[in-house]
Order: structure tokens, then sequence, then C-alpha cells
């Protein structure tokens, strides 16, 4: 009858009411949970003439949810994750740079270069040759320290990476389920209600790990999620993603299958991740490596040319260097000659013999040139070999040769100095130019030294400029020493000088045209040319006397080592024109200005994020007090409408009575 | 009206957001730093790591400085000594040349002259913080060479370096505390010796002639003048020594 049907609609809406009222408080704390109203309006059952009489029904149950809202929330997401991501790493990296603490690789930097001012004031003394050796040895640990950290983080990038690529192929899989659930649902005429909000929620969290692309269907429900153009969630159908490296170091993003890595996408925490692998950190990375491979070759292209207090050498072992070609190599070796100084001990006969080198060359060939190199009595004096890779020169007899690459100037007598001459010139000094130049010395005039009046020498550089005449006739003394350009002096002996006969003087700037030698580490202070492998050789850690301080065959001048400490003076292109510890400096302040300028984005983008979730909660938000209230209201209803029917009955009762 | 979800997250971000501002001031108030790390303030971090590695040089440079003065010091007061030692020299052989010694004065005044050798030889060998102030920039060797015979000094001889050492003292700035001998205590100056006066010649048809007498002293490396087998000065030139004499009219 129709009275009953009155009566079971209001007690089944209260019943409903009252079981979403205890759903929506029951999740008044659950994160995605939106609020969801009853929908109750008149339904008919039976008209008379002037009646209508109905009861009440539920038309819907909808979710209060502003779609706008909530797709700009989730548009913020992958820029707030990417900015977070990249904000620890670096905020670690910088801990670890120590920066502005008086340790670090700032303090090592300064400590090394003043240790070198403090050795050229005295080059002589074992205190001060251990202290430049120790604080080089500090400063190649703290260049390892930082080199193993990134070496860390990066390896640490990348297992994040694989992690991330997990949780997010899950929670692909999740939504595609929830998708194919909510269809199957609102097909059945059901409420998708519970199933939508978990399926958003997790889109969410998704578009916190990529940079996601939510598309609405409204009509069936469903959601579609694109990730840097690529669909990957299609109503029920869903595709992962995969990490992996790709050839060139970097870390690259794929569609599950496609294999097709991009190292280029951005947005979200794996984003983040991929742009901290390929970018930033590897871009610190870089900048580091060639902080360390410029001081070692400025550093050991000054030392290689000079000796220490130890003098020069009857046996150098070099450095692993590659096998192939020296044009191949790493570090830049040409084509060109090298100079090594042979001195006999027993005859006191000093000569410089020419090493050519091609740039097809390899280790082996060099060896084979500089084997048997002679003396100036063309007696053979230096084997050389290459032993495990390392270049190995010695001397045949230690009690009678030594060898070194100084820059020593010494005059060259060929076929244009006769025998009659009997007059020595000595040349001392250092040459100071700038690159090598040889000399022409010639003889003017005529005759005996310090008596004639005629009698000078002109002197020319390498460009058949005349430099200078110098006066070696009447009003010279035998033996003294006459300047005669950019530091190098000449003095001759008491004797005969023939008029236009010339002797050659080479001034070299560097003893190796090439860089070979000290690319394979004869005679230098550092090996290894990134921040991870370098190091300071241990046969110099081994005898601080080998520091090569001196320019000078005596071992007792400081000129190598002050040249050593101008590197800290001098501007580097692979440095960006910056002194070492200018590009220091810059690096870090480089770091401190990311972090600072993401914390400050970061903190923007997490209040619009709080704004967007305080509307949201306005709209969607459980009210418990409101909820509350409807409580009380549909209560009261259910006992009203359970009045109604108690006497509806009744009446029934009554009436069966009187039949 | 919002709901509790609201509170709860506003509550928490303001919370959170103090908390940040405050444990960065006790960083600030602990550390007694403003700055702590680059990302604090990278501009004022930029100009901070400069000046300290500034200050780490300057203390370096500093160092050497010190050592400088040093050692110019010292060599400063070794070259008053010498110069008071020639000074008394130089009246000792006034006297002996005023004719009115004897043959015992004047080994007295040989003997003097000798310690005063001695004295000037073993100053200008003096070293200070292990390294020899005149030696140039062999300095860990004694830089004059003595010849000895009956215990007496024959020759002196400079075997020191011929280049000073440029320590670094300031940004770009060298000096050198060692000082090659050589340039102190030997004279290569030389020039043409010119003889001024008034020859008391004037113009007309006569003839004048001038003599002279004139010192000259020559600097040899062998400065024994007795022993036969090693003369130093030939006592027989085959040619006369050119010792040339211009004379001006005027």
């Amino acid at each position: 009858m129709g009275n009953f049907d009155i009566g079971l609609s209001g007690i089944t809406v209260a019943q409903r009411a009252i079981d979403l009222i205890g759903t929506n408080v029951a999740n008044a704390g659950t994160e995605g949970y939106h609020r969801q109203s009853l929908q109750i309006s008149p339904r008919e059952f039976g008209t008379s003439v002037s009646l209508v009489a109905g009861g009440v029904g539920v038309t819907g149950i909808p979710r209060n949810i502003d779609f706008m809202i909530e797709a700009e929330y989730t548009r913020q997401q992958p820029q707030l994750a990417q900015i977070s991501q990249e904000l620890g790493a670096l905020q670690t990296l910088e801990s670890a740079m120590g920066t502005l603490s008086s340790t670090g690789l700032t303090a090592s930097l300064a400590d090394f270069f003043g240790s070198l001012r403090d050795l050229a004031g005295q080059p002589n003394s074992l205190p001060m040759q251990e202290q430049a050796a120790w604080s080089a040895q500090a400063m190649t640990s703290q260049f390892h320290h930082l080199g193993q950290f990134i070496l860390g983080l990066e390896d640490h990038l990348v297992h994040e990476a694989a992690t991330t690529v997990q949780q997010a192929n899950d929670l692909i899989d999740m939504i595609a389920a929830f998708n194919g659930q909510i269809r199957e649902t609102l097909r059945r005429g059901g409420n998708a209600n519970l199933l939508m909000d978990r399926r958003d929620q997790a889109v969410n969290d998704l578009s916190e790990l990529i940079d996601t692309d939510v598309k609405r269907m409204d009509a069936d429900g469903m959601v579609n999620v694109a990730a840097w153009g690529s669909p990957l969630i299609t109503g029920s159908n869903s595709i992962g993603l995969e990490a992996a490296t790709v050839a060139d170091g970097n870390l690259g993003i794929s569609v599950l299958g496609a294999n097709h890595y991009h190292t280029d996408w951005r947005g979200g925490k794996l984003g983040g991740i991929l742009a901290l692998k390929n970018d930033i950190v590897s871009g610190i990375k870089t900048k580091l490596d060639a902080l360390a491979g410029q001081i070692a070759s400025s550093i050991n292209a000054h030392h290689f040319q000079g000796i220490g207090q130890a003098g020069s050498f009857t046996d150098l072992t070099g450095v692993v260097s590659p096998a192939t070609a020296v044009n191949e190599w790493d570090a830049d070796v040409t084509a060109g000659n090298f100079y090594v100084r042979i001195t006999n001990l027993e005859t006191g006969k000093v000569v410089r013999r020419t090493v050519a080198v091609a740039s097809s060359d390899t280790l082996s060939d060099i060896a084979d040139k500089i084997d048997g190199l002679t003396d100036a009595d063309s007696t053979a004096a230096l084997t050389a070999s290459v032993a495990s890779n390392k270049l190995h020169i010695q001397v045949n007899d230690t009690a009678k040769f030594r060898y070194d690459f100084l820059p020593t100037p010494m005059p060259e007598f060929g076929a244009l100095w006769s025998g009659g001459n009997t007059s020595t010139p000595a040349i001392t000094g250092t040459y100071s130019g700038a690159s090598n130049q040889e000399y022409t010395v010639t003889v003017v005039g005529g005759g005996e030294v310090g008596i004639d009046a005629a009698l000078a020498v002109e002197v020319r550089n390498g460009a058949s400029e005349l430099v200078t005449t110098l006066n070696v006739g009447n009003g010279y003394a035998a033996g003294d020493v006459l300047t005669m350009d950019n530091g190098m002096s000449v003095a001759f002996s008491a004797g005969a000088l023939a008029a236009g006969d010339s002797f050659t003087v080479q001034g070299y700037a560097t003893t190796d045209e090439t860089g070979l030698l000290a690319a394979a580490g004869m005679n230098t202070l550092f090996s290894g040319d990134t921040a991870l492998t370098l190091a300071v050789r241990q046969d110099i850690l081994d005898d601080t006397k080998r520091f090569a301080t001196s320019l000078n065959t005596t071992g007792s001048d400081n000129l190598n080592v002050l040249r050593m400490q101008d590197v800290s003076e001098t501007s580097y292109a692979a440095l960006g024109n910056a002194t070492p510890e200018d590009a220091f400096r810059s690096l870090v302040t480089q770091v401190g200005q990311d972090i600072s300028m993401r914390e400050a984005r970061a903190l923007s983008l997490e209040t619009v994020s709080q704004q967007l979730l305080n509307q949201r909660d306005r709209i969607s938000g459980v009210d418990v007090n409101q909820e509350t209230a409807m409580l009380l209201v549909f209560q009261q209803q259910f006992q009203a409408v359970a009045k109604f029917m108690t006497t509806q009955s009744k009446m029934m009762d009554i009436i069966i009575e009187l039949l | 009206m919002s709901g509790w979800g609201a509170i709860y997250n506003n509550t928490l971000f303001g919370l959170q957001e103090q908390t940040r501002i405050l444990a960065r001031l006790q960083e600030q108030i602990s550390t007694g730093a403003r700055i702590n790390r680059a990302s604090d303030n990278p501009a004022d971090a930029s100009r901070i790591l400069r000046l300290r590695s500034q200050s780490y040089n300057l203390d370096h440079y500093i160092d050497n400085l010190d050592d400088v003065v040093l050692t110019m010091n010292h060599g400063y007061n070794l070259m008053s000594e010498v110069q008071d030692a020639v000074v008394s020299v130089k009246t000792v052989l006034t006297q002996a040349a005023s004719g009115s010694y004897s043959a015992e004065n004047r080994v007295t005044i040989a003997t003097t002259v000798d310690s005063a050798l001695e004295q000037v030889v073993s100053l200008a060998n003096a070293a200070i913080l292990g390294r020899h102030v005149f030696a140039g920039s062999n300095s860990s060797a004694l830089p004059y060479e003595v010849t000895r015979e009956d215990g007496k000094i024959v020759s002196v001889r400079y075997v020191g370096g011929d280049q000073d050492m440029p320590v670094p003292v300031a940004p770009g700035v060298m000096y050198s505390g060692q000082l090659v001998g050589d340039d102190v205590f030997r004279s290569d100056g030389r020039e043409a010796p010119e003889f001024l006066g008034s020859t008391g010649v004037a113009g007309g048809t006569g003839t004048s002639s001038i003599t002279g007498d004139v010192w000259l002293s020559m600097a040899h490396t062998l400065t024994k003048h007795d022993d036969a087998a090693n003369p130093g000065i030939a006592p027989e030139q085959t040619a006369p020594p050119a010792i040339r004499f211009s004379a001006r009219t005027r």
C-alpha cells in the first residue's frame, strides 16, 4: 500500500543519510577524500484527485568537488617536487664542500700556494719543503674527498631513479585498475565516489613523481594520464616507465619497451633526479675536474724542468700512460722537441741533447729515442724503457752521469766557431723570456779580450734583430759578466777572438715544447688530472729534497718555485679565465646561488599549494559540526517516520478488527 | 565552511615556517656568524671567501717579509763592521806611509792589516738562519773561498751565486734579502780614467812636455807577487801594458 511506502521511503532515506554522515565523519582526516552530500527529493507514489502523496527518495550522492582547483593543485605538484628534490641534493653537496668553514678545499688551495711562497723564501729549508709537500697532499685529499662525494651522489641518484620509477609504475597500474573498476561500477549504476577519491589521490601522488598531464573523461568517469607527451594511462590500460643510463653516461627515462631514452625530461621528483644527474651535479663535477686538471698541468709544466736540493737525476719513473700514439692522449701533447741535459761528473762536461717527438709516436717510440743518448764525448749515458706502461729513464753509470731537463743556457759552438779562438765564453743566468729563442753572438773587430780597442760582440735574437753590442776589448776585464738579454749574461775569458766567428745560445722558456714529459710523469709533482685521481707523486713525498725548487745547476735558488706559486695569480681559459682560487670560489658561490634561488621558489610554490588546499577544503572538506547537526536532523526524521509507520500500522489493525 | 583539514594544514604550515626561521636564528647565534653557508647569502659569501683567501695569503707574505727584513738587517750590520775594518786599515796604512816607522813597527802594522782581512772575510761569509747573506742564490755554501799558506790568507775568491734570490713579499712584489757578494764587495765599474788639471800650456809655437806619475791598481785572480812558480803580474812584459793618457788643452 502506498502509505507504507511513504514511511519506508522516509526510513530508508534516513538510514542512508546516517550511513553517509558516518562515511564522511570517518573520512574527515583522510587525504584526498571529498565530502559526499545526499541529494534527496520527493517521490510520488499515488494520486487521488486532490492529494499528491509521496515519500522521499535519494536522487544522487554527489562528490563535493571543484575540478578546477583539483586540476590546478595537480599541476603544481611536479614543479614543487622537482625543486624539492634538487634542493635536497644541492644542500648536501654544499655541506660536503665545507664552504665557509676553516677546513675544505678553499682553505687547502690557499694553504698550498701559501706554502709555495714560504718555500720561495727558504728553498733549501727541509721544514719548508716538507710543508709544501704535505700541503699539496692535503689539497689533493680534499679534491679526492669532494670527487668521491660527487661519485657517491651520482650513484645514489641512479639508484633513486630506479626506485622512483618503480613507485611510479605501481601507481600507474593502480590508477588504471581503479579506472576499470570505476567504469564497471558506473555501468552497473553504482556509486563510484570512494573509488574516484582513491584514484584521484593516486593521480596526485603520481604527479609528485612525474610531470603528469591529466585529462578527465567525464563520459565514463575515467581519467587519462600522459607524461611528457606520452600517454601512460588510457582508461584501464597502462604502460609504465623505465630508467637507464645511456651511452654518454647520462640518465634517461623511456616508456617501457620503447627503448628511446630521454635525458631532458623535467618535472616531478624523477625530473629533478634527471636534472641533478645530467645537468647540475655533472656540471659541478666537470668544473671541479677542470680545476684539478689545470692545477696539476700548470704546476707540472714548471716542476718537470727544475731540480730540487737532491740535484739532477739518475733514475726517474713516470706515471701510467696510454699505449696509443701521443696525439690521442687526453693530455695535450703535440709534435716538437724536448731537451735533455746530460752531465758527466768525471769530465765535468755538459751537453744538451734534442729528442724529436712526432704525433704518431707511442711511448715506446719515445723511449727508444731517449735510449742511448750520449754525453759530450759521445759515450752512451742513458737507458730508457717502458715498464708497466710507465716511462723509465736511468743513467748507465750512477757514478759518472746525471741528467735533467734544466733550461740552463749554454753556448753551442758549430762550424762558425774556429778552433783558433782561445777565449772561451761562459753563459750564466736563467732565461726569462716567454718563448724559446735562439740567440746568435757574433764577434766583430777581432783581437785580444780586454786589450784590443775594436773588439766587441753583437747579440742577435731569434728574429735576427740586434739586441745589444757588448764591448769585450779595451775597458773590459776578462771574466766580467755582461748582460745579454732576458736574464742571461755572458763572460769571456782572456784570449783571442776572430772577427766574424759566432756561436749560439738557446734561451729556453720551457725545455719541452711538446708537453710529453709532464704528461708522462717525468719529474712531476702531481699525477692524475681529475678530482678523484689527483695525487702527489710518492717519490717526492718520500724525499722532499726532490721538490723542484730550482732552475740552476746548484739546486739552491728559488726560481722554479717562484714560477709555481705564480700559478695562483694566473688566469686560465679552461677555468673560465679565472685563477684557480677564483674558479673554486665562483663554483661555491654558484651552488649557493642555486640553493638560494630554489629555496625562494620552493617557498612560493608551497604557499600557493597551501592556499589551493585551503580552498579545496572549503568545498570538499568534511565539517564535523555540520555533519553532527545533520545527524541530529536525520535521527529525528527516523524517529518521526517510525512513529508515522507505527500509527499507520495501528490504523490497519483497527480496520482489520472491524472486519 | 572550511573543514578541519584546512585548520590542520594552516597550523602545520605556519609552525613549520616559524620553526625553520627559529632554527636559522639559533644557528646564527651559536656559530656567531651571520652567514654560515653560501646559500644564506651568495653575494656576501663570495666576498667573505675572497677576503679569507686574501687573509691567508697575507699571512704567508708577512712571514716572508719578516724573513727578508731580518736578513737585510743582518747584512747591514755586517757591512757596517766591514766598513769599520776597512777604515781602520786605511788609518794604519796612512800612518805607515808617513815613513817614520821601523821594520818591527811595519811588521806590527802588517799583522793588523792581516787580522782585519781575516775579519772581513769571516764577515763576508757570515750566515743567518742557515743562509749566507752575501752568497746570492747559492745560500747554503760559503760565498768566499780562501787560499792559505802557512796559515795566512793569500787569496780570496768569490764562489757564490751570481743572482740574488727574489722572495714574494706582496702580491706581484719580489724582494731579495740575499745579496750577491760580488755586487757588494767588488767594483766592476770601469771607466776610462780622466786626468783633469791645467797643463800650463798656452797657444804658441814652442814645445812643452809634461810628466806625471800615476798609480795603477790592477786586480788579478792571482794576488801572490813573490812566487816565481806562480807569478801574479808578469815581471817582464814583451809589450808594455796599454795605459793611455789624453791631454786636453783648454
